[in-house]
C-alpha cells in the first residue's frame, strides 16, 4: 500500500500537539519547528513549550546542540541565557515545568527572567546561583503560586526565607529535594512552614539525628523521605520505628563522620542530579 | 450497567469503512469512548459502521482494544502501568509509519486516548534525534515554506542572544 491519503503535514492539531510536547527542547527547536508550515503552526502553541527543560541539553559552545542551534538559526553567537529566554518565550506563560542544567551557575537575571515568563511553574529545578543572588531567591519564590516541587543541588544560603515565602504563597507546594548541611533550624523550617510536604528528598546531605526526628515527628504527611549517603546520623532502632508510618525510607549508605574514602569537606559542593 | 463477565459474553459488530465485518466484545468495544457512548445511548442495534477506519486498521485497533481490556491493569506504586502491557504495547506500536498513521488517526475518531497517546508517543520516538531534512523524508513531507518565510523563521531570534 502507498503513501496515499497519509499526509503527515496534515495531521490534526490535537494530534500534533501530543507528539510535540512529547519532544525534548532539543528536538522541538531543531527539528519539528523547521519541517513544514502546518508543523511551525502548530509548534507555536504554547501547549509544546510547557515543560522547559533545559538539564538534557549540552549547552557547551563545542558541542552538537550549540553548533545545530547556531546554524539552523542563522546566530553568530550562542548563550544558555538567550536559548532559556526562546523556549520561556514560547511557552507564552503557560509553562509548568522549569529545570535549569544541574551545575549550571545562572544569573540573576536569567531568574528573574524565568519568574516573569513562567508564573504556572508546578515544577523547578533551580540552577546554581551565586551566595549574592542567592539573597534574592525569597522574593522570586512568591511569584510561583502554584508550586509543588522544588529542587536545589545545594542549599541556599537564605533556605529559611526560601520555605517562608513558600509557606505564605504555595498551598500546593509538596515536595523539596536538596542537598546540604541540614541543621535543626532548618528542620525546624520545614516542619513548621511546610509541615503537609509529601516527598523529601535529602540525600547526600549533613545532619544529626535530632534534625532528622525533628522532621520525622513534625511531617506526618511524608509518603516519602530520602536521606540515602548522608552524613551525621545514625538510623537506627528509634529512627526507624519513627519512620515506619512512611512509605518509602531510604537511609542506606548513611555514614556518622567523614571519612577517609570521602575528600570533599563541604557538603555546599554535592551535586545532587 | 451489566457485569464484566455478562459484558464479556455480549458481543457488537464494527462494520469497517470497506464493508468487512468484525465482532467484537463489549468490553473490548468500550475502549472507544466514541463506541463506549454509542452503547450507552443504545443506538448499537445491528451492526456500527465506522466510515473513517478501514478493515486492516479496525484490525489492529480491536487487537489493542482487546488486550487492554483484558488486562488487569495492575499499577507499580508510581502509578505506571505494569512492565507486562509496557512491553506488549511497545511491540504492537513497533510498526511502519504507514500503518502508525492509521492506527493514529483511527484512535483519534474513535476516542482511544491510551492508543492515541501509544501512537503519538511512537510518531514522537521517530522525530527524535532527527535533523530537519531526515524528519521530512521520514514522513514524506515536502518543504512547502517560501525562501522568505524560512528565512523569517529562522532569523527572528538573534536579539535573544545579543
Amino acid at each position: 500500500m502507498g503513501e496515499e491519503g497519509r499526509r503527515w503535514e496534515d495531521l490534526g492539531i490535537d494530534c500534533l500537539l501530543n507528539v510535540f510536547g512529547r519532544l525534548s527542547l532539543e528536538d522541538l527547536s531543531l527539528g519539528a519547528v523547521l519541517v513544514c508550515k502546518s508543523w511551525h503552526k502548530a509548534s507555536l502553541r504554547p501547549e509544546c513549550w510547557n515543560k522547559l527543560n533545559y538539564r538534557e541539553i549540552d549547552f557547551m559552545p563545542w558541542n552538537k546542540f550549540t553548533r545545530r542551534f547556531m546554524h539552523e538559526y542563522r546566530l553568530h553567537r550562542f548563550s544558555f541565557t538567550g536559548f532559556m529566554k526562546f523556549a520561556a518565550n514560547h511557552s507564552q506563560r503557560s509553562a509548568v515545568e522549569l529545570l535549569f542544567p544541574p551545575g549550571f551557575i545562572a544569573t540573576l537575571e536569567d531568574m528573574v527572567y524565568a519568574a516573569n515568563k513562567c508564573p504556572k511553574l508546578k515544577i523547578l529545578v533551580l540552577p546554581k546561583l551565586s551566595s549574592e543572588d542567592e539573597k534574592h531567591l525569597p522574593r522570586l519564590m512568591g511569584k510561583w503560586k502554584d508550586l509543588e516541587w522544588l529542587e536545589v543541588g545545594s542549599k541556599p544560603c537564605s533556605f529559611i526565607q526560601v520555605i517562608t515565602q513558600i509557606n505564605l504563597h504555595c498551598p500546593n507546594f509538596s515536595g523539596l529535594k536538596m542537598a546540604g548541611p541540614i541543621c535543626t533550624e532548618d528542620a525546624l523550617a520545614i516542619v513548621s512552614l511546610v509541615p503537609m510536604i509529601r516527598r523529601l528528598c535529602l540525600a547526600n546531605s549533613y545532619f544529626h539525628k535530632e534534625a532528622l526526628l525533628m522532621i520525622l515527628n513534625g511531617c506526618k504527611n511524608l509518603d516519602i523521605l530520602e536521606v540515602l549517603k548522608c552524613i551525621g546520623f545514625e538510623a537506627d532502632g528509634e529512627v526507624r520505628r519513627r519512620a515506619s508510618n512512611i512509605k518509602i525510607f531510604k537511609w542506606e549508605g548513611f555514614r556518622l563522620n567523614y571519612n577517609d574514602d570521602y575528600d570533599d569537606d563541604d557538603c555546599d559542593d554535592i551535586q545532587v542530579i | 450497567m451489566m457485569s464484566l463477565a455478562a459484558q464479556k459474553e455480549k458481543k457488537i459488530v464494527l462494520r469497517s469503512s470497506d464493508g468487512e465485518e468484525f465482532e467484537v466484545e463489549v468490553a473490548t468495544a468500550r475502549q472507544s469512548k466514541m463506541i463506549s457512548n454509542m452503547i450507552n445511548d443504545g443506538c448499537v442495534e445491528g451492526s456500527i459502521p465506522l466510515f473513517n477506519v478501514d478493515a486492516r486498521t479496525l484490525a489492529k485497533v480491536i487487537e489493542y482494544c482487546r488486550r487492554h481490556a483484558g488486562a488487569t491493569r495492575i499499577l507499580d506504586e508510581y502509578d505506571n502501568p505494569n512492565e507486562e502491557i509496557k512491553s506488549w504495547d511497545a511491540t504492537y506500536i513497533d510498526v511502519h509509519q504507514t500503518i502508525l498513521y492509521d492506527i493514529l488517526q483511527a484512535a483519534d475518531y474513535l476516542e482511544i486516548k491510551d492508543l492515541l497517546d501509544l501512537a503519538c508517543e511512537q510518531v514522537a520516538n521517530i522525530i527524535r534525534g532527527k535533523h530537519v531534512e531526515e524528519i521530512r523524508n521520514t514522513f514524506n513531507i515536502k518543504n512547502d515554506f517560501t525562501v522568505e518565510e524560512e528565512k523569517e523563521i529562522r532569523k527572528q531570534h538573534p536579539w535573544l542572544f545579543e
